[in-house]
């Protein structure tokens, strides 16, 4: 089908100003592949699929400028940051740029908003394009002034000639007007000698309406005429099959529709059912009001008859022993150059093994984590409108191209282009709605099909949490080689998860591992991977936030070993600048002071480099954690976090502290608290009483001290921030006390436990 | 089905419920007010937190009909004509949001703790949240956005 020029009418996403106007469909090239569009694209992939600069910025009459961007705003504070790129390449006030984002209709398909890649990389893209036109506009205002483009200068959105004699606007300049060329990917960008917006806290653009109840502050506020509401009862067991229910419920005041969906047997689903929920039918209820919905699903809770099965082959508390003795082999993506052929596990273990000999002595640790939830505060919805060829849903997707695909896929249209996502602003999600993991708004979508209506789907809390998906629980069997001095000659590590479905991808999982910038000789990586468990996902740090709880606890066990201090002991074998400033920064900062493994009062020291240098988001941490430790209840009390980081040249430094701060309390509440439980029906945790998080009396104070590198490339920190928090926790509690915890989470049981093993 | 009367934000409006309808849906689905969010459903997060005659209740589970004879204050009542109030703003200035979903409920409990208690302490503060559940973990700032608010009472 053809697109109509109409339906490119939108509203802006970001701010109270309501625009609209028509793009030539032409300038957004975005192609409809048949298969899912493989979502990890690079800043180079990413102008590919939109050259044109006109997809990207839009400069009008008034010299406001209008940034479209494919990445939304889930928390981070993304959409501000990108803001401060854009008018700071094109060297006009901060204010005057304003942002489009997440309407599949009218943005450039910028990937998933996530694996921290919107500085790291969407970031790289967009400055290109605000380089480009920042060059085109020069080139205009000289033809104007009758100068050279080079004697053109550019300040706070004035365009002048060198002597000030003729000055323009950019608005007067090039307000309205198409920019016709391509995003030049090597347009020489402004020295960051000369920045004056990238690396001040700008304060975020989103949070006064967010704050104050504003509609547009969140896609979960959008209404639209005609709308109906519905809730979906589940059953209680995964591959539950429905058996019978209470058709009177049909009757009830307000009541739509009841819709019983079979899952595995709903044909629209199948088309999906790769990347769809665990199986198990559901009745979806729909009403005219939220509260009739919610009070048929009850009636309905009451009656219905379920065929309940027992689909996981274990329950939680035998899921170590089961995963360790049933994986597969995992084909390790390797790290390096592209091209480069890397070691293979047997050269590198040869290596390793060459290492043995006299004095050398071999230290094995294992280390576990269970399965754990991302605990959006939101539970999933959406609300889709479905017409006969055409669909648009209001989504929460980290990743709206996907969400398109997966939509289009489900209702059996023939191209994407029928489908519109309209994201933008949403509930923080961690991973929740990445990548595949669509599901609401497939639902939403066949449901308001059925009903022929627009339909708001809310999923109920306890469905969120028993249907959601997973982090893999790993288990890391992890071999150290020491020589004479203590120092680490070389480390072999087994890495054991269960990835079920589509995601995440087994080949990473020793991400942030196998590029760590310690020294630590031959490092052969084994991993292994056992399916047919609870369905898994890309939460916040995927893998790396239990390799480096292994890892960060093991330098720290060797460091003991060797009678050092736990610091100097990472120190030693580090040789990269920047990992060694950011631990000594954090150091120094928290007046690092270990008591050796008594007094019930300790600290803990943990660093990473996330996910190796040149990754989008190579962040350095260092973080040193201060705990008290209840011997007699095992209860641990996180007082304090001293936090170092460096994510090079720094786009907004409060935006970073309100990052760390906030990896840091969430990663202490997986430290502590967290972990998804099942037996072999279902997940048994189903609210906030048995899935706990952190509440405000456990808070740690924060301090952060950011490490801005003018001299080196952005990178994102989303993720990295949380990655260097359950080791330091651990550490801490080993110093504190002399007893060390290696399965997470540090429940009192697991503490008073590790204290009887002293 | 009935028609109810709610006193809401200083004016009377009219929703339909039924005996056992949640207050939160009449006011987001019928009085269009983004302020309280939908979040558990178990008034065990506090997304959904108005004022119920000054007192922070989770609209979630409390019946509409049970509220009608009451001043019921939400997230958009605490402006300032069209610019936020004074702990809103306090928020703004501490940048005490990250994905903000929760910050409604931050936002009514704490304004109630304010009103009883004008100069809470940071266990105060910890103690009147301390069933707000937030995920992004913003509750640092948060706590320093409550204390800014109470300082400018005290010097106001």
């Amino acid at each position: 089908m053809s697109l109509s020029l109409s339906r490119r009418r939108f509203a802006q996403g970001v701010g109270a100003l309501v625009v609209s106007f028509t793009l030539n469909p032409s300038r957004i090239a975005n192609a409809a592949p048949e298969q899912p569009i493989d979502p990890k694209w690079s800043a180079d992939q990413q102008k590919e699929l939109t050259p044109e600069l006109d997809g990207w910025l839009r400069i009008d009459e008034d010299g406001t400028v209008t940034l479209f961007t494919g990445r939304v705003e889930i928390g981070n504070g993304v959409i501000t940051a990108l803001a401060q790129v854009v008018a700071e390449e094109l060297s006009v006030p901060f204010e005057s740029v304003s942002v489009i984002s997440g309407d599949t209709d009218v943005v450039p398909n910028q990937g998933i908003t996530s694996a921290s890649t919107s500085i790291g990389v969407s970031a790289i893209v967009i400055r290109q394009a605000a380089a480009t036109a920042r060059h085109a506009i020069m080139e205009a205002a000289a033809e104007k002034f009758g100068a050279t483009p080079e004697d053109v200068t550019v300040r706070d959105g004035m365009v002048a000639t060198p002597d000030g004699s003729q000055e323009l606007n950019l608005g007067e300049i090039f307000g309205g007007q198409e920019f016709a060329r391509e995003v030049d990917m090597s347009a020489p960008t402004k020295p960051v000698e000369d920045y004056s917006i990238v690396g001040q806290s700008v304060a975020r653009t989103d949070i006064p309406g967010k704050l104050t109840g504003a509609e547009d502050a969140f896609v979960e506020n959008v209404r639209v005429d005609g709308m109906a509401f519905a809730r979906i009862l589940r059953g209680p067991s995964f591959g539950a099959k429905l058996v019978s229910w209470d058709e009177s419920v049909k009757d009830m005041d307000g009541i739509v529709d009841v819709l019983p969906i079979s899952h595995p047997g709903d044909e629209r689903l199948a088309r999906v059912e790769a990347y769809f929920t665990m199986p198990g039918d559901f009745i979806a209820v729909v009403a005219e009001r939220e509260d009739q919905a919610i009070a048929a699903i009850e009636r309905l809770r009451e009656s219905v008859e379920w065929e309940t099965s027992e689909t996981l082959p274990v329950t939680h508390e035998e899921l170590y022993d089961w995963i360790t003795e049933n994986g597969e082999p995992i084909e390790m993506v390797p790290n390096g150059d592209a091209g480069a052929v890397p070691p293979t596990f047997e050269e590198l273990y040869a290596d390793y093994e060459s290492q043995m000999g006299d004095g050398v002595e071999t230290v094995s640790r294992v280390y576990r984590g269970p399965y754990l939830y991302y605990a959006p505060i939101a539970p999933a919805f959406s609300l889709a409108n479905v017409t006969e060829d055409r669909a648009v849903v209001w989504s929460s997707s980290q990743w709206p191209f996907g969400s398109r695909w997966m939509v289009a896929q489900a209702l059996g249209f023939d191209s994407e282009e029928q489908v519109q996502i309209k994201g933008g602003s949403s509930s923080g999600l961690y991973g929740r709605r990445d990548d595949y993991d669509q599901e609401v708004d497939v639902e939403a979508a066949i449901i308001s099909q059925a009903v022929g209506r627009p339909v708001r789907l809310q999923w109920s809390r306890q469905d969120e949490i028993m249907w959601s998906q997973y982090r893999p629980p790993q288990v890391l069997e992890m071999e150290a080689l020491t020589g004479p001095e203590g120092e680490v000659r070389g480390l072999h590590t087994r890495v054991h998860t269960a990835v079920s479905g589509t995601h995440p991808s087994p080949g990473i999982f020793a991400m942030a591992l196998q590029d760590t910038p310690y020294n630590l000789g031959p490092m052969p990586f084994e991993g292994f991977n056992t399916t047919g468990l609870l369905r898994t996902g890309y939460m916040r740090n995927v893998f790396s936030g239990y390799n480096l709880f292994a890892l960060e606890s093991l330098m720290d066990e060797l460091a003991i070993e060797a009678g050092e201090d736990p610091a100097e002991y990472r120190l030693r074998h580090l040789e990269d600048d920047r990992a060694i400033d950011v631990i000594n920064a954090a150091t120094e900062a928290a007046g690092w002071s270990p008591s050796g493994g008594q007094g019930g009062s300790g600290m803990g020291i943990s660093f990473a480099l996330y996910t190796g240098e040149a990754g989008p988001s190579s962040a350095y941490m260092a973080y040193v954690a201060e705990v008290d430790v209840d011997e007699e209840t095992g209860e641990v009390r996180v007082k304090k976090f001293t936090c170092a980081i460096d994510p090079g040249l720094v786009v907004n430094p409060d935006g970073v502290r309100n990052q760390v701060e906030g990896g840091v309390i969430q990663a202490t509440s997986w430290t502590l608290k967290e972990q998804v439980q099942f037996d072999r029906s279902m997940v048994l945790n189903h609210d906030w009483g048995t899935y706990p998080i952190l509440t405000f009396p456990e808070i740690p104070e924060i301090e952060t001290i950011v490490v801005d590198r003018k001299d080196k490339p952005s990178k994102s920190i989303g993720e990295p921030v949380t990655v260097t928090v359950s080791a330091a926790i651990a550490n801490a509690i080993y110093d504190a006390t002399g007893a060390r915890l290696r399965e997470l989470p540090f429940t009192p049981e697991r503490v008073k436990a590790a204290l009887a093993e002293r | 089905m009935a028609q109810l009367t709610l006193k809401v934000n200083g004016e009377e409006r009219q929703v339909d419920v039924d005996e056992n309808s949640a207050l939160l849906y009449a006011l987001r689905d019928q009085l269009e007010l983004n302020g309280p969010k939908f979040g558990c459903g178990l008034a065990q997060c506090g997304a959904c937190t108005v004022l119920v005659n000054g007192q922070p209740t989770r609209s979630c589970l409390t019946p509409a009909a049970d509220v009608a004879d009451a001043e019921i204050t939400t997230l958009e009542g605490l402006k300032d004509g069209d610019k936020p109030g004074a702990l809103q703003q306090a928020f703004i200035d501490e940048q005490a949001a990250q994905c903000g979903y929760c910050i409604n409920g931050m936002i009514m409990t704490a304004q109630a703790l304010l009103d009883q208690n004008p100069d809470p302490t940071d266990d105060d503060i910890k103690k009147a949240l301390g069933a707000n559940l937030c995920r992004c973990g913003t509750h640092t700032r948060i706590i320093k956005a409550v204390k800014r608010a109470a300082g400018k009472e005290v010097t106001a």
